[in-house]
């Protein structure tokens, strides 16, 4: 699973200069090139590599704001907590790394004899 | 291979259809949007942009400590321009040119501020539907047929042929754009990622959007409407004696007996028709049938009560020698802050003070020889005039009995979504027909307000930033005309001054008071009172002015106004203080401004607890009363019986005016002020307005008192039990500062403070003492304090947000920073030092 802190950096940076759905696209290329054996491998090195990318970066900024903007938009979008929030952040960031490797993967396999 | 591809094209697919939808308003998405449109989901922002760490909301989540960059580089700055941040946020901005100077205010207020000046500007102009949707269209409508564009519009072009202010609302207009040009995304206020929109470019015509909107804030109560239903029903007596001229025992802002040392001009004595206005004598136009089905109110008066104190004291009574100087606006309570503090220093001027987001310069606040401060003066400066069109086509209305030509307005509103609202709003030469069709009548109103000509209020504050002296400071005023405002003044010269300070229309008596007849030019107004006519005083006697919304004038002087609320408490208790104290501090003033005496409850009730018998009250009624007749008449946030009182004067307020609350016509009236009721209460118990006429019983003010009382006693009970709080005058009260969009998590509520409106410390539940400043002159220099309810950064995900909140609420001020060299600061002494500089091309 060497791939999983690959697609971390690679997304983290393209998400810094690019929009949020640029990751999908990081997560793919590194997918196509590292070719996982697997595309049950690529989406579980995507899902996490992404997810981890996304929950470190919520996880910091929320603890240096002591949780306090957190906490309001849980309140607005009606959720019970905070955590909630964070766990939908980073879930919906690991879906698009997961479906984002996984199809790069497939695109290699194509070409694969 | 083929399976290969196509588990690859389902993959790519899923993936497709994933960032579809993430990247949509749920509102916005195919087949599902639609089964949303009610429902609250709609509105969710896209939440694989809103919820990614690297550019949605996780990005607004600040910390404490505000990471503000050391240099910035800008287009359009002349020469370096150097920003002090202090431990508060409050930026001192040292420019080399005034260009600069305002330029670069633009751009910080723009960078803790964007959200709120563009919002504000949007309601200003009624364009909320663009952000919020078909929710906005009704009050985007009303907020049109109103004007405030129109006006602004004309402010704008008659700014352009000034070479004072016009290049300072440049500037700082450039300086906004400056900022806005540099956000991308991420760096978007929170408010922009949560509705999903995007700051447009901002304008000189938002500038003056926003002086249009105060000035609608503070002149925008006109109660004619309300009166003439009054007085067509009940007729002119009642009119005159609910909602006198003048009460007796008022205290003006001009001491009593003060001699007028002018000629005053007559109000067009030529015009028979004007000194006695369309052929009646009552003062209003014979257009209302007098059974009254003619007038429903258009809109219900939401605000709440606006008002503020100000008063400067002079070196005679005050410890140190010299003058000290207080004010408290007292507006709507809201987030981000109506204010922002903010030091602005550049060759000839060196000011500090508060300003509203969207302007240049500086409000209200001191310089190194001045200091000033203002409250409102509340004078009707808004009339509504009947107008009669020749035919459906509206394109003529009757005036002197021939026919005028209308014109039209075409208003599109832009609504989030969905198609363009059109309107179109009539304008006549009194100005727009802003209520249509309006009653059984269907009769048409048109609106002649001061608010809607151009006048420049940013001189007045430009040159009195800079002002150095009473005769600095009178001229600076000359230009200033809506809203009208009581300016206190105080300087190092050791004089104080009070100016009333606006532009008011030369009327007949009681013109205005009620609904005008358009078609008759004999209503119109015809001049204006000279400016150096309106109420001013420099060093009086008594060594302190003062004002606090009341009468400005005692009934000596020469002119006619009226307001629809004169304030008859605050005042009284200030200028009582302000007499009996001596040697005066800045603290005691400071306890001044937080001062909870409630003197109309002084005044009520005794006369409240005349007509109650212990012997005919139950023991938990028997407790209330001994809890009211210990009360030592402060409103202070902990105690019981100012809860109690203002739930029996509540009750006992809509039992009197069951003809103006309960009426089966449904017809707009407003209460008199309350201390019209009082004296009623007091002197007449027996008036015909005690009678509830809707029994066949013959009620006096006695058989008011004791069903209002009980029922007081039962409300506090079932409000405690719903709340499940003790009721506490701040519980009761429940005063909130809530966010300027109306979102509840970032809004504060149930701020424990007392006072409430009427009270010096005027805090009510949404309105209050939206900044405290006091000023001392010593001779060790300025010594300054100020407070406002918020925090100058207005991102609601900040700490920052509402730090002075808690302070505020206790009544404690911080220590002003008037810096005068930023190179002389030492480490400690501020935050962070931002250097602007130019970008050489």
């Amino acid at each position: 699973m060497k791939i999983t802190p690959l697609i971390t950096i690679t997304a983290a940076i393209a998400a810094w200069f690019f929009p949020w759905w640029s990751v999908v696209i990081a997560a793919g290329i590194i997918g196509l090139i590292a070719n996982p054996k697997t595309s049950a491998l690529a989406y579980a090195a995507g899902f996490a590599g992404v997810g981890l990318a996304w929950s470190a970066y919520a996880l910091f900024l929320n603890f240096q704001n002591q949780g306090l903007l957190a906490g309001k938009i849980a309140t607005i979008f009606h959720l019970p907590n905070s955590t909630t929030l964070i766990s939908i952040t980073i879930l919906i960031g690991s879906l698009l790394g997961g479906f984002g490797c996984m199809t790069g993967a497939l695109l290699r396999k194509i070409f694969e004899k | 291979m083929v399976s290969k591809i196509l588990r690859f094209t389902g993959s790519l697919l899923v993936t497709c259809a994933l960032v579809f939808v993430l990247g949509k308003q749920p509102g916005q998405l195919p087949v599902v949007g639609a089964k949303l449109q009610n429902s609250p989901a709609a509105m969710l922002p896209p939440l694989g942009k809103f919820l990614n760490p690297f550019g949605g909301f996780w990005q607004n989540a600040e910390a404490p400590i505000p990471v503000i960059s050391p240099k910035t580089a800008l287009e359009k700055l002349q020469a370096p321009v150097k920003v002090v941040f202090d431990d508060r946020l409050v930026p001192h901005i040292f420019a080399q040119n005034n260009h600069d100077l305002y330029f670069v205010q633009g751009y910080i207020t723009a960078s803790m501020r964007l959200w709120q000046m563009e919002f504000q500007t949007h309601a200003a102009a009624g364009r909320i539907s663009e952000i919020v949707g078909s929710r906005g269209i009704e009050f985007d409508k009303e907020q049109r047929r109103k004007g405030l564009t129109y006006a602004a519009e004309k402010l704008v072009q008659m700014l352009g042929t000034d070479t004072i202010a016009d290049p300072a609302v440049h500037a700082y207009t450039d300086g906004v754009n400056a900022y806005i040009n540099s956000l991308s995304y991420r760096n978007l206020p929170v408010e922009y990622k949560l509705m999903n929109y995007e700051p447009e470019p901002w304008t000189t015509l938002k500038c003056a959007l926003l002086q249009k909107k105060m000035a609608d804030d503070l002149t925008g109560n006109s109660a004619d409407i309300e009166y003439t239903n009054l007085a067509t029903v009940m007729g002119k007596e009642a009119a005159t004696l609910l909602y006198p001229q003048y009460l007796d025992g008022q205290d003006p802002i001009i001491p009593p007996g003060t001699k007028w040392n002018f000629t005053p001009v007559k109000p067009s004595g030529n015009n028979p028709a004007t000194a006695q206005p369309a052929a009646n004598k009552t003062g209003f136009a014979p257009v209302f049938p007098a059974n009254g089905h003619s007038l429903q109110l258009p809109q219900p008066e939401t605000e709440p009560t606006v008002g503020s104190n100000n008063w400067a004291v002079n070196g005679s009574k005050t410890l140190s020698g010299k003058p000290i100087l207080c004010n408290d606006p007292h507006l709507q309570l809201n987030l981000p802050s109506i204010w922002f503090e903010t030091q602005l220093t550049a060759p000839g001027i060196n000011v500090y003070g508060v300003t509203i987001p969207g302007g240049p310069g500086i409000v209200i606040g001191f310089n190194d020889h001045i200091a000033w401060g203002v409250t409102n003066a509340g004078i009707d400066v808004k009339d509504w005039y009947t107008v009669t069109y020749k035919d459906s086509l509206k394109n003529e209305y009757k005036y002197n009995n021939s026919w005028k030509k209308t014109e039209k307005r075409i208003e599109t509103i832009k609504v989030r979504s969905l198609p363009d609202v059109i309107d179109t709003v009539i304008y006549t030469h009194l100005g727009p027909v802003a209520v249509e069709n309006y009653g059984p009548q269907k009769q048409n109103l048109a609106l002649h307000w001061k608010a809607h000509d151009a006048s420049n209020e940013f001189k007045t504050f430009y040159l009195l930033n800079r002002a150095k002296n009473y005769t600095d400071y009178e001229q600076a005023l000359s230009y200033y005309e809506c809203p009208a405002q009581n300016f206190a003044f105080a300087d190092t010269d050791g004089d104080i001054a009070i100016w009333q300070q606006g532009k008011f229309p030369l009327r007949y008596k009681e013109q205005g008071k009620f609904v005008l007849d358009g078609s008759n030019p004999a209503d119109e107004w015809q001049a204006y009172i000279p400016t150096a006519h309106n109420p001013h005083i420099l060093n009086p006697k008594r060594g302190f002015v003062s004002s606090a919304n009341q009468h400005p004038t005692d009934p000596t002087y020469p002119y006619y106004y009226q307001a629809n609320d004169f304030e008859y408490y605050r005042n009284r208790r200030i200028n009582r203080r302000l007499q009996e104290m001596d040697s005066i501090t800045v603290k005691d003033l400071q306890q001044l401004q937080f001062d909870n005496y409630n003197l109309q409850a002084a005044e009520s009730l005794p006369v409240m607890l005349r007509y109650l018998k212990p012997e005919e009250l139950d023991s938990s009624q028997q407790a209330g009363l001994q809890t009211l007749q210990k009360w030592d008449f402060m409103n202070n946030p902990d105690d019981s019986a100012p809860a109690l009182y203002e739930a029996f004067w509540q009750n006992l307020l809509t039992a009197i005016w069951d003809e103006i609350n309960n009426r089966p016509d449904s017809l707009a009236m407003v209460y008199p002020e309350n201390a019209v009721t009082i004296r009623l209460m007091d002197k007449q118990p027996d008036s015909k307005y005690m009678d509830i006429a809707s029994t066949p019983e013959k009620e006096t003010l006695k058989d008011l008192v004791k069903p209002a009382f009980v029922k007081a006693i039962a409300n506090i009970v079932e409000w405690s039990a719903k709340n499940q709080q003790l009721a506490t005058w701040a519980n009761y009260k429940g005063t909130s500062v809530m966010h300027l969009a109306r979102i509840d998590a970032f809004s504060v509520k149930n701020v424990q403070t007392g006072g409430n409106y009427g009270i010096v410390n005027a805090t009510g539940k949404r309105a209050g003492p939206s900044w405290r400043m006091v000023v001392a002159y010593t001779k060790n220099g300025i010594e300054a304090y100020g407070i406002y309810p918020g925090g100058q950064n207005g991102n609601p995900g900040s700490p920052n947000y509402t730090q002075f909140l808690d302070k505020w609420a206790k009544g404690e001020y911080y220590s002003l920073n008037y810096y005068t060299n930023p190179d002389s600061l030492k480490a400690g002494q501020f935050l962070s030092i931002t250097e602007f500089e130019p970008i050489k091309k």
